[in-house]
């Protein structure tokens, strides 16, 4: 029975990136992330882990420098948040087109302004198009083992993505939690070296970044965009062999007490732990209620979602974030998109909630659960609710 | 010509890094100096460039005319960028992933994609000290999207962004003074170099490939499109730069500065800004202040060469010196007595005498014993038949026996021939007409 | 020799746009750019190579008699080696039309 230790996610996520043998790791501190690079270079110091670390002087730079490295064929880390990801954003695009199988955990904190340390989904939100690779971790475990699976997957040659891997700040970050290290031994097996497709070397030289014409650019971008799909088959083959390794199986859709329910609540990240005590209070009190989680948000489950929403009746959204000005938070606006077409599709709630830190304890569930039921079919019914904030 | 013998055109090395077919503009004096850093640098290198005329000119894809590895990303992190790479390969060498070689990472930017939105990128990249040559292609605007003005766009001059008119003269601030900063960053080799001086340029280039640690060179890179000249002059305007002093070529290997090229006539300023037409519109007033200027900053740098010259340092901080470099040598001395003779009774200055014999000697050592008297004529470096007394001749001075005689240069060879305090001693002593000196032996 | 860009579909399009021909650019002959073209007097070339260090194009070759000419297809004509010709022995020449 391998053992489970107790220790902070953050340094629990470092330890991921030391036993996948990193080359590289390039990072700006920001709140809430620190304690993982300050872990990392505490690694990188005592010659746990072999690797170059480079104190760079801004994320745009951390972003730069992970994308040099990636290009000569070295595996690189890197972790930001917030302001930190929007600075890098201009690089976050490139990176994806270029192919660059760079690994990144973005401690998701809310985006300025104003100024907040504290945890939503609006700094990854912000950058749903980028055309990375966007997988969710609900706990401390799924944090570690990801971190691992998102270089299998990104180094894969049907996929050569990029690939973040989301920990709601503070709320998942700064806890204690227990978490099975695996060993060297068995990630060695699992994540062989990164053999780059294109490396930047004199001895077979190339031309990486050239610019795009009207006349191709077009082309580039479909090419972009049918690789980032076709890589959802190849995602949950890495799950698929890690459970077979661990016997911890993640699917790009998961799914709680969903078999006979008729509402459904929907989730990313830390709040699926939450969300499923709600579910199982409410079915205490009788309601047919269950959990769709949303592991993968890029590329987009559709055909998971799809599978899982027959039979449902109402779904209940929670948003992390704000899209300003827009129909509805992101997520739901995407439900809202997928089952369009759908025959006898379930109503849709959206609950924009967590926003800069704002705890979201089970009581806001049940609050969710009953606002639903009073303004289902009714005009009173909103595009989506904000409950935590106060009139 | 810089001071080379014409024909080693031939011997400069024969690759070519960026392939013909490239499109910079007739008479790119930059596409000429990324063709010359890349002979010097040979194959072995991996290069990351901004966005900027070069990469524009070289990378419509699906083509490029790289012929090494090269990598475009974004505007302001090249030097980010070629530090990553830098940090990749040792790792993957250190670990016996790819096999240990001599590869060199080199960032290329433009004057805007270096001192202004790149300048972040390339002071965090010199300050971790990666093994990397930044080059900061300047030809002195945005060049690429229009010819807009760049800190590094002189005063002045015309750009879009910067036009003279009712109530302005061009460009306001004077070019801003990236050389400086690197120096300021402690970085082991600084240089400014200019595409008109492709040997000057190369040698460069070649030092900066062989330091251990960050180098960057700063290239004055003539565009005939943005400056308003006839292509053809490319090469002449660069020239005209350095010769007044706008662009000086130096060197700074870890704190010591050099000047690399003198001219031998210094220029006004007026021969280099006529015939710009981003200069076109200068009224005398403000051509007197950037004469004013020029000169300023270039007393500033010659100030620093002579006082980061290691024996003016050290004396600087009240130091014991080592022996100077031009000390009579003592092993050598066979103790003929030739130099004090011609020095009393030749020259007629009688600077020299014999010392006292040590024991077990027959005869003493000479010796400078009138250092006020002596007129750096070089007549006992002559005369001594075992080379005993070295005479060194570098940045207008000449130093013999431990003393500095600044020296004149032909203003017709170039080449250094007579001390300024022998002039003054002829024309005293024997009352020869100065006129005889301005020109060297050989030309007159 | 890379297909003409236009022609590309979205399947040609190599992993990351990377260009796996180093120096394939040089297909784009720059030559029709000119209006002039250099012409060397043999007679007074000195055979220095300078012409060929200044020309930004690489577009000046050594010939079999070691003398240094224009590479018509990529000369686009700007008169540097015409200007620095050590025994100004280039004549830039108005293009004739065919």
């Amino acid at each position: 029975m391998p053992e489970r230790v107790g220790m902070e996610v953050s340094l629990a996520a470092a330890e991921a990136v030391k036993l996948c043998n990193v080359d590289t790791v390039s990072a700006y501190p920001i709140t809430p992330q620190t304690h993982i690079v300050e872990h990392l270079s505490e690694i990188v110091a005592d010659g746990e882990l072999d690797a170059d670390f480079v104190p760079v002087e801004s994320e745009q730079t951390a972003m730069s420098v992970c994308m040099g490295a990636a290009a000569v064929g070295a595996r690189t880390f890197t972790a930001t948040a917030a302001q930190g990801l929007a600075l890098m954003s201009e690089m976050l695009f490139i990176a994806a087109n270029m192919r660059l199988p760079i690994v990144m955990t973005i401690v998701n904190r809310a985006l300025s302004g104003p100024l907040s340390i504290w945890n939503d989904h609006s700094d990854i939100m912000a950058q749903r198009d980028c055309g990375w690779i966007q997988i969710f971790a609900e706990n401390g475990q799924e944090v570690f083992d990801n971190i691992i699976c998102a270089y299998r997957m990104a180094e894969d040659r049907r996929v050569l993505f990029p690939a973040i891997v989301n920990i709601d700040g503070f709320i998942l970050s700064h806890v204690v939690e227990p978490h099975e290290i695996v060993d060297q031994e068995t990630v060695d097996t699992f994540l062989p070296p990164y053999e780059p497709l294109h490396t930047m070397h004199p001895d077979k030289p190339l031309t990486m970044g050239a610019f795009g014409m009207p006349e191709i650019y077009a082309e580039t971008k479909k090419a972009q965009d049918e690789a980032l799909r076709d890589s959802l088959p190849v995602i949950q083959e890495v799950w698929d062999e890690w459970a077979k390794v661990t016997g911890r199986q993640y699917k790009r859709v998961e799914t709680y007490k969903l078999d006979d329910a008729e509402q459904a609540f929907i989730t990313m990240g830390s709040l699926g732990q939450t969300a499923e005590l709600a579910v199982d209070e409410l079915r205490n009190q009788g309601k047919k209620v269950g959990l769709i989680k949303i592991r993968l948000w890029r590329p987009f489950p559709t055909d998971d979602l799809r599978q899982v929403f027959s039979g449902l009746k109402r779904l209940l959204v929670v948003d992390r974030a704000y899209s300003f000005g827009a129909l509805t938070g992101p997520v739901a606006s995407e439900m809202e998109a997928l089952l369009y077409d759908v025959d006898n599709r379930p109503e849709i709630f959206d609950f924009i909630a967590g926003i800069g830190g704002r705890d979201v304890p089970l009581g806001s569930f049940i609050e969710m659960f009953d606002v639903a039921e009073r303004d289902s079919g009714t005009e009173h019914k909103q595009n989506f609710y904000t409950l935590e904030v106060r009139e | 010509m810089e001071k080379h013998n014409v024909f080693a055109a031939a011997m400069m090395p024969k690759f070519e890094g960026i392939a013909s077919g490239h499109r910079a503009c007739q008479g790119c004096a930059e596409v000429l100096a990324v063709r010359h850093t890349l002979k010097a640098t040979g194959k072995k290198v991996v290069v990351a460039n901004a966005t900027g005329c070069m990469e524009i000119i070289s990378s419509p894809l699906p083509t490029t005319s790289w012929e090494v590895p090269w990598i475009h990303t974004a505007f302001e992190n090249a030097a980010a960028v070629a530090s990553g790479m830098e940090s990749g390969l040792k790792v993957l060498m250190r670990k016996g992933r790819i096999k240990e070689s001599k590869v060199k990472a080199i960032g290329m930017g433009g004057d805007g994609g270096t001192a202004d939105i790149g300048l972040q990128a390339l002071s965090g990249a010199m300050e971790r000290g990666h093994d990397m040559i930044y080059v900061c292609y300047d030809n002195e605007a945005y060049m690429n999207t229009g010819i807009q003005r760049s800190s590094d766009t002189p005063y002045g001059a015309w750009t879009t962004t910067s036009p003279p008119g009712k109530k302005s003269i061009g460009q306001v601030t004077w070019k801003k003074n990236v050389p400086e900063i690197m120096v300021a960053h402690g970085i082991p080799y600084v240089a400014t170099a200019c595409s008109s001086f492709l040997f000057d340029l190369e040698e460069k280039v070649k030092k900066a490939v062989a330091t251990e640690g960050p180098s960057y060179i700063h290239v004055l890179s003539v565009c005939p499109t943005g400056w308003r000249i006839p292509a053809e002059k490319a090469i002449s305007y660069g020239r005209l730069a350095v010769d007044t002093g706008f662009f000086p070529l130096y060197e700074v290997e870890n704190g010591v500065y050099r000047m690399t090229y003198e001219p031998a006539v210094k220029l006004p300023v007026t021969e280099y800004l006529k015939g710009q037409g981003r200069f076109r519109h200068l009224t005398e007033k403000e051509i007197s202040e950037i004469q004013r200027r020029t000169d300023e900053e270039l007393e500033k740098l010659y100030l620093k060469v002579k006082m980061t010259n290691p024996q003016a340092m050290a004396a600087a901080a009240g130091l014991e010196t080592g022996p100077c470099t031009t000390e009579h040598n003592k092993e050598t001395c066979i103790r003929c007595r030739r130099c004090v003779k011609v020095c009393k009774d030749t020259v007629g200055v009688d600077a020299l005498a014999m010392g006292e014999p040590e024991e077990g000697q027959k005869r003493g050592l000479p010796y400078m014993k009138d250092p006020d008297a002596c007129i750096g004529c070089g007549t006992c470096n002559f005369v001594c038949p075992t080379d005993s007394i070295p005479m060194i001749e570098r940045e207008g001075v000449r130093s013999i026996w431990c003393l500095d005689f600044p020296i004149r240069t032909c203003p017709q060879c170039a080449r250094y021939y007579i001390p300024e305090k022998q002039v003054e001693w002829s024309v005293e002593k024997f009352g020869v007409d100065p006129k005889v000196f301005e020109v060297c032996p050989d030309c007159r | 020799m890379a297909k003409p860009m236009h022609e590309h579909t979205w399947r040609d399009i190599e992993v990351g746009s990377v260009v796996l021909e180093a120096g394939n650019a040089k297909e784009y002959k720059t030559g029709d750019w000119r209006t002039f073209h250099p012409v060397v007097d043999k007679e007074h070339c000195i055979k220095c190579a300078v012409c060929w260090m200044f020309c930004p194009d690489d577009a000046i070759y050594k010939t079999d008699e070691g003398y240094y000419v224009s590479d018509l297809e990529y000369c686009k004509g700007c008169g540097i080696c015409a200007n620095e010709c050590t025994t100004k022995c280039i004549t830039m020449v108005i293009e004739e039309e065919e």
